[in-house]
């Protein structure tokens, strides 16, 4: 035998420490963590570098934003949770926040103010540094490659993203563009943008020029030059970024409307004031209008050259794509503008959100609206009528423009074939991909109109269900709102004569009501397989509810007599409504609980009412081989009955007698008031009625003392 | 034991609190065995699929303990 020897490190201090009594001054260790880890205990303190700016707003709807600069992260707040920012100050403790403002605004909801302190914390906002070794774990399990990640990013979300999109605008800033913020500049470039204008409304009345599907060779470089149109739109909103001294957190390309487009993350913007955020929104239109309008003014003094036909096409695109994205309808560009020049930031998901959910039911009860409702209203309305005449425009010049191109590059030879694959993949890929989603989207959306149609069918037997239950003498006078809720959830199942509700043994998953026809409740000895007809349900009994109460197998297999319709509740339906509700003492049991319980011969001669008792009183049990039932010994306080396995009777460590299926024991210390003279424990899985002393001396009793059960004594022993 | 969301037998026992699922509540989170040094570098073994309730908060962050180093 060796000595035990201390345990070292970090585990021996622990050791240790947990051993340590606690004290006044020095909490035990399991206290300290447990305080470390209430999210009320904390003390958040928000980094000193965190910047805070309100907004107020003309309508009162005023809100906060709040920056993370060493992340690039944004969070916008509410007012109250602004004012809660000053208190960061890791003085106070989450508890004692809520209690302040408690005090302050009469306000009371500690989960607000954990969840705010939460996000802050994992936003990297406070002091405290958030390192999620969850998510580094599975990073190190799935590690991928930077291609491999754009890649499936890029299949996922039909984007590609570049962090390091920063350096590239600032170069550009620095190598001349900053020239545009200078008035010497800005000015000229405006009027090149407007004088383009006017020259392409001239070259168009003039009927020089018309929209016709382009050469193969033309088509691609127009699709070189759209790239070059929205790069330099986004690389105007990133400048207007750098140039008011915000961020450019990434860049990147995407499939926007089928389109292939650069954009850049331009959520450091949101800290700008509103009339900077006004100008970096209008800062890619513009750039692009200039871009016209040199082409513009090129094809207007130019007409007779090569290239003014290209350049009348791509004025009309950027054009097209200068209206698209000024339009407020869309969200783009115009939409942000407006939304600052209005000052509601969420006029778009606001209007969405009314025509979804409050205009049909202010339709349908015919309710007046409100000035700002049909605002809102008109303004949904046009958004999607415009969204959907979007597309059509998009396909429409797509396919005037580019359509000759597939034609050509399939009739090049393999090359051209290839190449078009290759286009089409990279293009139409990922709008087939949106496609197939925008597919499921309607199919869910379709299944879910279907369900809601079908529920409004079957309302008549719902109602039925529900007071067919409410009838049922467990379940009296349940609430109204629990029938409704109930009515909802329950289930109609049709059977066929013989057909199976459930077997003997099956685990309980629901309880039943017979609506229409009869059912049989069959039982079935494991031994010899004969059944017997223990009773027959018809409409308005119920069964099943006392599996669901008890955990317990089927008794009993239950089987359909007739064609028979069956009202089913299932198992967490019964949990959640009706197990609380179901008052046990006065719970008149199923007819196949009283069947089983007559089935033993002990209480084979008492009436429904007593069986009843007696199931008030006692419980089964299921007993496993070797465990014992009673100690010899010990006080008597409960009858038993077998219902199926075997005990064995032990006297002194001597097997006494074996009883099975039918016996009973315990009676003659209840009976006499004695110790129990002999121990009984199971010889096989035993499942027997354990009857309480109450119970035994209120019903069964009476039994032995008038002679219609004998007692133990004269059968053989006493136990 | 029972499973800890619907009271069905469980097939086995959370991880990280050891509370009863069942098949249907059954989850999985990596689970860190032990974590040692290979150089300058922190290493972990790790069962990718240990079982989880769901319904305990393993913390993803970890929790300072000043009292050790007393």
């Amino acid at each position: 035998m060796s000595a035990v020897e201390p345990l070292g490190g970090v585990w021996g201090i622990l050791a240790d420490k947990v051993e340590a009594e606690p004290t006044e001054d020095r909490p035990g260790l399991w206290d300290a963590l447990a305080t470390r880890v209430d999210p009320a205990e904390f003390r958040p303190q928000l980094a000193s570098d965190v910047e805070v700016k309100v907004f107020k707003l003309r309508w009162g709807n005023d809100y906060a934003m709040v920056a993370n600069p060493r992340d690039l992260v944004h969070y916008r707040l509410e007012p109250w949770e602004a004012d809660l920012l000053p208190v960061l100050d890791g003085t106070r403790t989450v508890g004692e926040i809520v209690v302040e403002r408690l005090q302050e605004s009469g306000d009371l909801d500690p989960s607000a103010v954990t969840e705010l302190v939460q996000a802050l914390y994992e936003g990297g906002f406070l002091q405290t540094n958030y390192r999620n070794v969850t998510a580094a774990v599975k990073h190190a399990l799935d590690p991928v490659s930077g291609a491999r990640r754009h890649a499936r990013q890029f299949v996922k979300e039909l984007s590609v993203e570049w962090t390091g999109a920063e350096r590239l605008v600032r170069w550009f800033y620095r190598h001349g563009l900053k020239w545009f913020f200078v008035p010497a500049v800005g000015i000229p470039a405006f009027g090149i943008a407007i004088a383009g204008f006017v020259a392409f409304v001239a070259v168009q009345l003039s009927g020089r020029f018309e929209l016709s599907a382009s050469a193969a060779v033309d088509a691609l470089v127009l699709i070189a030059l759209d790239y070059v149109l929205t790069f330099v739109h986004e690389l105007a909103h990133a400048l207007v970024l750098v140039h008011y001294g915000r961020r450019v957190k990434s860049a990147g390309f995407m499939i926007y409307f089928g389109s292939p487009a650069f954009f850049v993350e331009s959520s450091d913007g949101l800290m700008l004031e509103r009339r900077q955020r006004i100008v970096q929104g209008a800062g890619g239109p513009y750039a692009e209008m200039i871009l016209a309008g040199l082409a513009s003014l090129w094809i207007w003094v130019f007409p007779e050259s090569a290239a003014s036909s290209l350049l009348y096409k791509w004025a009309l695109l950027n054009y097209l794509v200068i209206f698209l994205n000024l339009v407020p309808l869309l969200e783009l560009d115009g939409y942000f503008i407006l939304s600052d020049l209005i000052q509601v930031p969420d006029l778009r998901p606001r209007s969405l959100g009314f025509i979804q959910h409050d205009l049909w039911h202010k339709l349908r009860v015919r309710e007046r609206f409100t000035k700002q409702e049909a605002g809102l209203a008109l303004y949904g309305i046009l958004g999607v009528a415009f969204t959907i005449l979007s597309f059509y425009t998009a396909a429409f010049f797509w396919h005037a423009i580019f359509g000759s191109l597939i034609a050509d590059l399939w009739g090049g030879g393999p090359g051209g074939r290839v190449f078009l694959v290759v286009l089409v993949v990279f293009i139409g890929g990922p709008v087939m991909r949106g496609g197939i989603n925008l597919g499921r989207t309607l199919l869910r959306r379709g299944r879910s109109v279907y369900r809601r149609i079908r529920f409004r069918f079957e309302t008549k037997w719902r109602v039925e269900a529900a007071q067919l239950i409410d009838a049922l003498p467990a379940f009296e006078d349940l609430p109204e709102d629990l029938l409704s809720d109930l009515a909802g959830r329950v289930r109609l199942r049709s059977l066929h004569p013989g057909q199976p509700v459930f077997r003997q043994g099956d685990r309980a998953d629901a309880f039943f009501v017979v609506r229409r026809g009869t059912v049989q409740v069959v039982e079935e000895d494991p031994q010899t397989a004969d059944t017997s007809v223990l009773r027959t349900l018809s409409r308005g009994e119920s069964f099943g509810e006392l599996g669901l109460l008890e955990h317990a197998p089927r008794a009993a297999t239950v089987r359909a007599a007739t064609e028979t319709e069956l009202f089913e509740v299932d198992e967490s339906t019964f949990d959640y409504l009706l197990a609380d509700t179901i008052r046990a003492p006065d719970f008149a049991p199923t007819l196949q609980a009283v069947a089983e319980l007559q089935s033993l011969s002990a209480f084979a001669g008492l009436e429904s009412r007593e069986l009843s008792d007696i199931l008030a009183h006692g419980r089964w049990i299921n007993v496993s081989p070797g465990e014992a039932i009673v100690e010899q010994g010990e006080v008597g306080d409960a009858f038993y009955a077998i219902r199926s396995g075997q005990v064995d009777v032990i006297r002194d460590e001597e097997l006494v007698r074996t009883l099975g299926p039918g016996d009973y024991f315990g009676e003659v210390a209840l009976l006499k008031d004695v110790p129990r003279t002999a121990a009984v424990a199971a010889r096989t899985p035993v499942r027997a009625f354990r009857l309480d002393r109450e119970g035994f001396d209120r019903v069964v009793a009476g039994a032995f003392r008038g002679g219609t059960l004998r007692p133990a004594a004269e059968r053989t022993s006493q136990h | 034991m029972d499973c800890w969301h619907c009271r069905r037998t469980a097939v086995g026992a959370c991880r990280f609190c050891g509370r009863g699922i069942c098949e249907d509540h059954v989850e999985t989170q990596p689970y860190v065995l032990e974590l040692y040094k290979a150089g300058d570098v922190t290493r972990a073994l790790v069962v990718e699929d240990a079982l989880y309730c769901g319904a305990c908060t393993p913390r993803p962050d970890p929790v300072d303990l000043p009292e050790l180093d007393e």
